[in-house]
């Protein structure tokens, strides 16, 4: 028995290794590369080595380059996209969870469906009309255009609606007994019994919004509140591909969401699979 | 749950202000950008519309008309359907595997479920822009692995042939993660009494799967299936990031071809019908997929 066991757990070893290389293997590319010149990169592909991963001679040069070009620019309008768009739908998709949950009115089912429906018909369906929409409203090449349509977010609002439902009625109940009006009710009692899923819905609306690419190329035509996805894509999308700053830029765009995620990885996995073991 | 009656906002004045604060802001957003943009397609899709001097014209049906002979919006429909069948049993195949892997708890578990899910939050122009550059037919990572087990180098995003699977590949690299996750949800869900029991019968661990696993797991199959190909049917930032719909149209799917006729070809109304279309054919698949649970 024991001579079969070590060669098992080597095979296992190995297998283990290959799939770890092939998720990870682009990020080590990336990492090693971001620090090269483009001599450097380009020299050591073929054949594979080492030195096709670490850098013999480290530069900040590429860093430099994007910080010439305005880079942070594009870093801070990202940041300040994804904190607005995290606040801001955070707020409307728990007030509307809060009612779905905890209130019924003439039509109320009938608008929880309709939530659900525009689920069914995503972005890139509604990409030019909703250009229009917001266009005839006069928000083309504005900030405002960036965050304002992405708020009412059927996900989000499903997800809380099925939290608020799991909290005790009698929270709610012994609260208007002692005469609080539902509206306080809402952020005095019931958002704070629900807080890990506040976490795992904004942390997912964070890497949406970090991940803003479409919607801002087609809306804005201004410089002034370009994102990085779009700055990343005018790098690689150029006719001649500056490789090494599409590396350096993407390892920017890579480490605020992994650092989030690797924080916060147990409220990303529930909130993504809240909806999937369901029914 | 019992839930709070709004019978008359006279009477329930409480109620009513928590609904004014609460319900409106949101119902007024939801109107505004999802509901009045499918409206204004379905209204601009009976229009030849001009952006540039804001007139239109009045045509009918003859946008949909046109959609049904357009040999280019035809072939965009067939390379939908294409990357469809390559990416959904790709990947579905994949995540499941990967979540038989670490559904049960080993040292490896919590590190490998961590790596696998690194692409899938990454932003798709990073991971299609370091993915792109790997498989560059002259300087890409990928020929310079093939090389060292003599394999010659392939042209992959520049190969008509192989385009298609290139972006396949990519997105399934992102995306598989997620559908791993659904899959071990799914997968912790099943009562461990089965597989005691499946274990007493002697079965093997192949058969344990296809007989207990796999059966158990029905309506989450069901579910990552109509999740994927909703995904498949919409894929576009990862064509536009690296062929633009090329060479010589292999990948040009159905959300480039609406993008190329509402932004290259300035043919709004036309771009609307298009959209109004693809909405349609995901709504019926959604619906399909609900009929097909409720009686199954």
């Amino acid at each position: 028995m024991k001579t079969r066991k070590i060669p098992k757990n080597v095979l296992l070893l190995v297998g283990l290794l290959f799939l770890g290389l092939i998720f990870l293997l682009p990020y080590a590319w990336m990492l090693g590369s971001a620090f090269k010149t483009r001599s450097e990169m380009f020299t050591y592909v073929f054949p594979v080595s080492w030195r096709t991963f670490v850098p013999l001679s480290p530069t900040l040069d590429n860093f430099q380059t994007l910080l010439e070009m305005n880079f942070l620019r594009n870093v801070s309008n990202s940041l300040l996209l994804s904190v607005v768009t995290v606040l801001g739908s955070l707020f409307i998709c728990t007030s509307m969870a809060f009612i779905f949950a905890r209130f019924e009115f003439r039509g109320s089912k009938f608008l929880y469906a309709l939530v659900l429906f525009t689920m069914m018909v995503p972005f890139e369906a509604r990409m030019i009309p909703t250009f229009l929409v917001v266009q005839n409203f006069g928000l083309g090449d504005t900030f405002t255009a960036l965050w304002l349509p992405w708020l009412a977010d059927a996900f989000l609002i499903m997800l809380f609606t099925n939290h608020f439902s799991q909290v005790p009625a009698d929270l709610h109940n012994a609260a208007v007994i002692d005469g609080c009006p539902h509206y306080k009710i809402f952020y005095k009692i019931l958002l704070p019994n629900i807080a890990p899923a506040l976490i795992s819905g904004g942390l997912i609306k964070f890497f949406f919004a970090w991940d803003s690419f479409v919607w801002p190329l087609i809306i804005l035509r201004s410089p002034k509140w370009q994102v990085l996805g779009v700055a990343i894509a005018n790098l690689f999308t150029d006719q001649s591909i500056a490789w090494e700053l599409v590396f350096a830029s993407s390892l920017v765009s890579t480490i605020p969401v992994l650092i989030l995620f690797l924080f916060l990885q147990k409220y990303y996995i529930a909130g993504m699979t809240s909806g999937s073991v369901k029914e | 749950m019992e839930k709070y009656r709004l019978r008359s906002l006279k009477k329930d004045r409480d109620i009513g202000l928590a609904l004014l604060l609460y319900l409106v802001p949101g119902v007024v957003l939801m109107a505004l950008f999802q509901l009045l943009p499918i409206i204004t397609a379905f209204e601009y899709s009976f229009f030849k519309v001009n952006l540039m001097n804001n007139t239109r014209k009045f045509m009918g049906l003859k946008n949909y008309a046109t959609a049904f002979t357009d040999k280019e919006f035809l072939s965009s429909l067939w390379i939908t359907v294409k990357y469809f069948l390559m990416r959904v049993p790709l990947q579905m195949l994949f995540g499941f595997l990967l979540s038989l892997i670490i559904a049960k708890a080993k040292w490896y578990t919590t590190i490998l479920r961590t790596i696998i899910l690194v692409p899938v939050i990454t932003s798709m122009v990073v991971a299609t822009a370091i993915l792109g550059l790997m498989f560059h037919p002259s300087n890409g990572l990928v020929n310079a692995i093939l090389a060292l087990v003599k394999i010659p180098s392939q042209g992959f995003l520049t190969d008509g042939s192989q385009a298609l699977w290139t972006i396949a590949l990519i997105t399934v690299w992102k995306n598989v993660g997620l559908t791993m996750l659904f899959f071990l949800a799914g997968l912790l869900s099943i009562p461990s009494t089965i597989y005691e029991a499946a274990e007493i019968d002697g079965v093997n661990s192949f058969q344990k799967h296809w007989y207990v696993t796999i059966p158990m797991l029905r309506s989450t199959i069901a579910f990552i299936f109509l999740t994927t190909t909703i995904h498949s049917f919409q894929v576009f930032s990862p064509v536009l990031l690296t062929t633009k719909g090329g060479p010589a149209g292999a990948t040009k799917v159905v959300v480039m071809s609406i993008y190329e006729n509402a932004f290259t070809y300035n043919q709004i109304g036309y771009a609307s019908a298009l959209s109004i279309i693809l909405a349609s054919i995901l709504i019926v698949i959604s619906f399909i997929q609900k009929s097909v649970k409720k009686h199954g």
